[in-house]
């Protein structure tokens, strides 16, 4: 039987491994970018150029692709101009916690139990997460379509996110 | 930690909004805390998440089963309009001579061509070598001269083969790829696990780390690998696992008996073992089986709706859009006609539910 001479890029399960952990290699980008949809264009780059490499295992893919993934998100700031993030060695510190929540389930499986806790919210929850999502405010706009202040709407956030983090991680019983 | 000015502090930072001197304070709990330190990665996380979140309700209609119907994100099209917006504001490279052409995309498509990263826009030519890497609602298709058309699901990783090979090589993700004709060597996709070559035909590759599934609307598909080969035939599904021949999967709709199932085609050799299948589409879908015509499609190509030859009652069938694992089945839904007519029914895999849509003759 003849088959066609298939490239490395078809041949690395570590690739796959990282599009399994997109979700938190969104929010890693985020944590130094504080822009979703930026994070989603460099998180594209980081894969693109995943694909040219040779990696031994998915740890390994890990680890590149944090270091790409930083490098990319770092270029993107200085070109946006100033912004005040955590500082370099900070970022360091929070490698082990990304590890650790890397090793929970899979994003998909994710995406599914977030899916049920968020139809679970209250619905002042709910009504506050669709604002920032649905309609993709930022938490001044929210506050504006409110009329309540600002903190009020970052204090609903945080309860929320906390929520939905509690929620996911006793439906994926990895709490 | 974990106090309640603690988190609002951290999620202020994560949206943005903290100051200069609300970053400083974070930091320094930070630094001092691996409690606050893992709960800022868990916040963080539940945030990005939403990026990939269907942007509207799933509701069941628990008031008229058992047509309960799952809505599902219609907004998912409007952001993906946006994304086409943004395609259409980056600057692309004109178009060169090529294997293939890009005939559509949604959202920001950019291929690694030669250690460049380089945006793409409808009519741009796809050069062999090229590799993929979709986002999140973004979608790809691709011509080859005509004769073959496919479409890249988001998530998709791949690169195309070289000159005259047609040849796509899917690292991860879902393509749906009809074949008109051939002026030179069969359309074949390849993965880690093996080879899915085409006979004429229609048909849909998904991969993913569980392995590979392939769905075969029309004509025929060969999927070969080192230890075997097997022929699938329209209205069926096969996967393909490293280490392991190729092998049909068997399992009819609901409601179809064994006794009407289609005779399997042999198995060269016929592996000792069945592998586990892999992970079906995760599609959840609650309206009953049924053999019919399909009456109207949906503005996304997310839903169809079945007039059922017996009853002539109309049912909705809606794929939830779930991650990646619903590719296939929404690649499919997505090739359907108004007037197709099609068996629609479930397959039972390891205790989940997929949708199965085969195409079927009219009575």
């Amino acid at each position: 039987m003849t088959q066609p001479d298939v490239p490395a890029a078809a041949h690395r399960p570590p690739l796959q491994v990282l599009l399994a952990e997109r979700g938190i290699l969104l929010a890693y980008i985020n944590v130094m970018l504080h822009d979703l949809h930026g994070a989603e264009d460099i998180l594209q780059e980081a894969l693109l150029l995943a694909m040219d490499q040779d990696f031994g295992d998915a740890d390994h893919a890990r680890a590149w692709i944090r270091v790409t993934a930083r490098n990319l998100t770092f270029a993107e700031r200085r070109r946006r101009g100033r912004g005040a993030y955590l500082s370099d060695d900070l970022l360091d510190l929070l490698d082990t916690a990304w590890r650790e929540e890397t090793v929970n389930a899979a994003h998909a499986d994710r995406i599914v139990a977030l899916q049920a806790c968020r139809d679970a919210l209250s619905a002042a929850a709910r009504r506050l997460i669709d604002l920032r999502f649905v309609e993709g405010l930022d938490g001044q706009a929210i506050a504006a379509r409110l009329g309540r202040p600002l903190n009020t709407v970052y204090v609903g956030l945080s309860r929320t996110y906390r929520r939905l983090a509690d929620c996911i991680q006793r439906r994926l019983g990895d709490a | 930690m974990n106090s309640r000015s603690d988190d609002d502090l951290m999620v202020r930072y994560i949206e943005g909004a903290a100051s200069a001197e609300e970053v400083t304070l974070l930091e320094t709990r930070l630094r001092t805390d691996p409690g606050a330190r893992r709960e800022f990665v868990r916040l963080a996380h539940v945030q990005a998440l939403f990026v990939d979140l269907p942007r509207a309700s799933v509701v069941i209609d628990a008031t008229s089963p058992p047509f309960r119907r799952w809505h599902v994100a219609r907004a998912a099209g409007l952001v993906a309009a946006a994304l086409v917006l943004v395609a259409i504001a980056l600057v692309a490279r004109p178009a060169r001579s090529g294997v293939a052409t890009v005939t559509a995309l949604q959202g920001a498509v950019r291929c690694l061509r030669e250690q460049d990263v380089v945006p793409l826009r409808v009519g741009d030519a796809v050069q062999p070598g090229d590799q993929f890497a979709l986002a999140g609602f973004s979608t790809l298709s691709v011509s080859w001269a005509g004769e073959v058309s496919v479409d890249v699901e988001q998530y998709s990783i791949l690169t195309v083969g070289g000159e005259g090979a047609s040849t796509i090589y899917l690292s991860s993700g879902a393509v749906h790829a009809v074949v008109i004709s051939h002026s030179g060597n069969a359309f074949a996709i390849a993965t880690a696990d093996g080879v899915a070559r085409d006979l004429g035909t229609d048909f849909i590759v998904h991969c993913d780390a569980g392995g590979t599934a392939v769905q075969v609307a029309a004509g025929l598909v060969m999927l070969e690998n080192a230890l075997g080969r097997v022929t699938v035939p329209a209205g069926r599904s096969a996967s393909l696992h490293a280490g392991r021949a190729p092998a049909l999967e068997i399992v009819p709709p609901h409601g179809q008996s064994a006794g009407q199932r289609q005779p399997a085609p042999a198995t060269i050799p016929a592996p000792a073992v069945r592998p586990p299948p892999p992970p079906p589409p995760l599609v959840d879908v609650t309206s009953p089986s049924s053999t019919g015509t399909v009456t109207h499609l949906d503005g996304q190509r997310r839903a169809f709706t079945l007039r059922d030859d017996r009853s002539g009652e109309t049912s909705e069938y809606r794929a939830h859009f779930a991650g990646g694992h619903a590719e296939a089945i929404v690649a499919r839904i997505a090739s359907l006609q108004v007037g197709e007519h099609l068996t629609v029914g479930y397959i039972e895999q390891e205790g989940r539910r997929a949708l199965s849509i085969v195409t079927t003759p009219p009575p």
